[in-house]
């Protein structure tokens, strides 16, 4: 816990430096979502902009430091460019305390990611393919995803259950 | 080699053997890779499943379903964004059930056939509606309808798809056990081949280790033999050696008696006879003592006793006495020594000797014609003179294979000239195992019909320089420490004896068992003009010296009741002046020990038999003259 504290801490100090540069950043106080909320988290938090939860509009999401990376996946043929923030500048965001995230999707699907999958891996949470934003029917509007090319242990079924699409909030627990 | 076929083959099929294992090793390696693969790919099959993806699709097709019909029904105003969104989930449901690759062994079944395109033709009836739901409501009744129409089918679907994935991991699983089966197979061949090559092993282990036995028995049986065969020779030779005595017993008598006959009155003709017969004699003398000779070294009963002797003297007198032999057959007869001499060095003279003279009478009995030359070198080095004494003649020569031959025991040059020359065919080797023992050695160099060259090398050391001048009596030894006198040298048998003491009347006790001999001495005293008095033994011996005065005794060694030596050392126990009498041992034996145990019992000089004549009076010149000049 306290290591996980002070990693939080370190991710904190890491996004007021960013801010701090002038890098366009949500400001410290979370900030109510103007548009549509696509995401929202619940559980052990810190920061909140409803009841008892924090709601992510897509402005939010690209108002964070932004990430790309190309990668193949089981379920197209072909490698795609992912792009969006980084899960765990979210859960910084947010303040997150929890050791797990429940992340469900639109259609009821549920997964259990371990908040050190976070710390080992740049896991982005994306909300463009391709540089196109992800419209459902194409598995949008949020995609969790790992960079599965970079490392050999990534291609396994454990990762491509956490890579959860159709993402509709998070559970810190 | 026997076995080197055996070898070859064992070889061959050690090889054949390793190289069928690592082919079956190398089947067995492809087997499992392809059974890791097949796995993988069941792995994949499952992680993506073909269920699960058409569990989800019906699932959000009878959702849209459900929230359609709700939304149609309801009297409130419908959530027309929620039903928007269960429309996107199912678009996206669908698509993946088209793109995904892990579908593409649905895309041919007869239930996606038929599903696929009535979905593709709804969603396209559908999307325009979706754009603004409540205005085409009548429509989406139409649309609720056909859902419920295709519900059968979409149902249909996921049960071929269940199908098909368990049918997939059926092939998967049929695979497997195949592999199986022929890794089982090709496990099975290699545990044969190894226990196979396992028996070939022990066999081969078997049949070397009964080998190496059965070589092991032929060792121990042929060491057995040589050690029965050494033992054997070594008996006879014991048996020769022990002998001696018995042999030259009546040799004694023998020549003596002859000696004896040529004094006397004679017909030409019988003179000749005689002659004949004490050559005869001799020569057969001259066999026995070779072999003797041979069996002394056999035995390991010979050794070398080195005293100050003056070599090119020794050398000399052994000239002189062979030069006669060599002139008799019309030889030229050459020696040439050195200019100087080392002085006295330390040698066995005896020993010597006999080496000369058997080199210098080969070389006179192989030479018809020419010249017998012989020629000293010395040099000296740290106290060792190493001489070297050359042979040469003109005689028949050798070639190289008779050479080669030449040391060996009982070899004569060649068999016709066995009868020519005679000989007992020992003498070289007896020469070269002397000179051996004494530290030299002795070499040849021949060719057919040019005569022959030996070489006999022999390093001695110099004689201390206060030690007494060799080869000469050592008269200003006092007789009565007679026990600590050495014997001296056996002296040059060329110069004769001088006759100054001839006419002293000596009396002199002989002690001798045997009466051939007894008369043989008594005749050749007799002869000399001596009074004698006859023992049978030593105790009789005894009595007579403690009785009577003698001038000089000479005792035999072997004799019954009390030997010579046990005789000697009570002589010289006894009182007053008897025990100084000189004590002359004479005996057959040739053993070396045989003098040291005479010296050892306390007597003046010893003689070995058969005696002649001139070593007697030089002995009673020696002796007697000198004991009754002090007891006088």
């Amino acid at each position: 816990m306290i290591l996980t504290s002070r990693r939080q801490a370190f991710i904190a100090i890491t996004a007021g430096l960013f801010s701090w540069a002038g890098i366009q950043t949500p400001a410290q106080a979370l900030d109510a979502p103007q548009g549509r909320v696509i995401l929202t988290i619940t559980g052990k938090i810190g920061e909140t902009n409803a009841e008892r939860q924090a709601q992510f509009d897509l402005a939010m999401l690209e108002a964070l430091p932004q990430h790309s990376f190309v990668t193949q996946t089981p379920w197209e043929n072909g490698s795609i460019k992912f792009t969006g923030p980084l899960l765990r500048d979210v859960l910084a965001a947010v303040k997150a305390q929890g050791t797990q995230l429940k992340a469900t999707a639109l259609n009821d699907y549920r997964i259990v990611i371990p908040v050190d999958d976070d710390r080992r891996f740049d896991i982005v949470l994306a909300h463009r393919m391709n540089d196109q934003l992800i419209p459902v029917r194409t598995r949008g509007p949020l995609f969790i995803i790992y960079p599965f090319d970079s490392r050999k242990e990534l291609r396994s079924n454990t990762y491509y259950e956490r890579s959860i699409w159709q993402l509709k909030s998070l559970d810190i627990d | 080699m026997r076995s080197q076929p055996g070898n070859r083959r064992f070889l061959l099929w050690l090889s054949l053997t390793t190289v069928l294992m690592a082919v079956v090793l190398a089947v067995m390696l492809a087997v499992f890779l392809r059974q890791a693969r097949s796995v993988e790919e069941t792995a994949r099959l499952q992680t993506d499943s073909i269920t699960a993806l058409t569990f989800h699709f019906e699932r959000e097709f009878l959702r849209f379903r459900a929230e359609l019909g709700q939304s149609l029904q309801t009297r409130h105003e419908p959530d027309w964004e929620q039903l928007g969104l269960r429309y996107e989930i199912l678009l996206s449901r669908i698509d993946l059930l088209r793109d995904s690759p892990s579908t593409a062994r649905l895309r041919d079944k007869p239930e996606y056939l038929i599903l696929l395109p009535r979905i593709e033709a709804l969603v396209k009836q559908v999307d325009p509606l979706m754009a603004d739901p409540p205005s085409h409501l009548p429509e989406l009744a139409q649309v609720l309808e056909t859902l419920y129409s295709i519900g059968p089918e979409v149902q249909a679907l996921s049960s071929a798809s269940n199908h098909l994935v368990s049918s997939l991991i059926e092939d998967q699983l049929d695979t497997v056990r195949g592999q199986s089966r022929l890794i089982s197979w090709l496990v099975a061949f290699q545990v044969a081949l190894l226990l196979l090559g396992a028996t070939a092993l022990m066999v081969r282990h078997r049949r070397l280790q009964r080998e190496r036995r059965e070589l092991e028995m032929l060792n121990d049986a042929l060491r057995e033999a040589k050690a029965q065969a050494d033992s054997a020779s070594q008996g006879k030779s014991r048996f020769l050696a022990n002998m001696s005595h018995e042999l030259r017993t009546p040799f004694n008598g023998l020549l003596g008696m002859l000696d004896m006959l040529e004094e006397t009155q004679l017909t030409r003709q019988q003179r000749d006879h005689l002659l004949t017969a004490r050559d005869s004699a001799r020569h057969l003398l001259n066999l026995l003592n070779d072999i003797l000779d041979m069996s002394a070294l056999e035995a390991g009963k010979m050794s070398v006793q080195p005293e100050p002797v003056d070599m090119l003297r020794l050398i000399s007198e052994v000239h002189a006495v062979m030069a006669p032999a060599g002139q008799r057959k019309q030889l030229t007869m050459r020696l040439h020594l050195p200019s100087d001499t080392p002085g006295p060095v330390l040698a066995d003279p005896t020993r010597t000797r006999q080496i000369l003279f058997n080199l210098m009478s080969n070389a006179v009995k192989f030479t018809d014609q020419g010249e017998v030359d012989v020629r000293v070198n010395w040099t000296q080095h740290a106290g060792t003179v190493r001489w070297a004494l050359t042979v040469r003649d003109t005689g028949i020569g050798m070639n190289e294979s008779m050479q080669a031959q030449l040391f060996q025991r009982f070899h004569q040059v060649d068999g016709s000239a066995t009868r020519r020359f005679g000989g007992s065919g020992l003498g070289l080797e007896i020469s070269r195992t002397l000179a051996r023992l004494m530290g030299g050695e002795i070499s040849v160099r021949s060719a057919i019909g040019e005569g022959s060259v030996f070489t006999l090398e022999l390093p001695t050391p110099l004689a201390p320089s206060h030690a007494p001048a060799p080869s000469v009596p050592p008269l200003a030894a006092p007789p009565a420490s007679a026990a600590a006198t050495p014997v001296p040298a056996e002296p040059a048998p060329s110069p004769a004896p001088t006759r100054h003491a001839e006419s002293i009347e000596w009396s002199v006790l002989v002690a001798e068992d045997h009466p051939v001999n007894r008369k043989f001495m008594g005749a050749l005293l007799n002869k000399l003009g001596h009074a004698v008095t006859f023992a049978e033994n030593g105790q009789q011996a005894l009595d007579l010296v403690r009785e009577h005065d003698f001038d000089i005794v000479f005792m035999d060694i072997h004799m019954p009741e009390m030997d010579g030596l046990t005789s000697t050392k009570l002589i010289r126990a006894l009182p007053g002046e008897k025990c100084r009498i000189p004590i002359v041992a004479l005996t057959a034996d040739v053993m070396n020990d045989a003098e040291d145990r005479a010296a050892g019992a306390g007597v003046n000089e010893f003689l070995s038999k058969p005696v002649q004549k001139d070593q007697l009076q030089a002995a009673l010149d020696r002796w007697a003259g000198r004991h009754h000049q002090q007891t006088a």
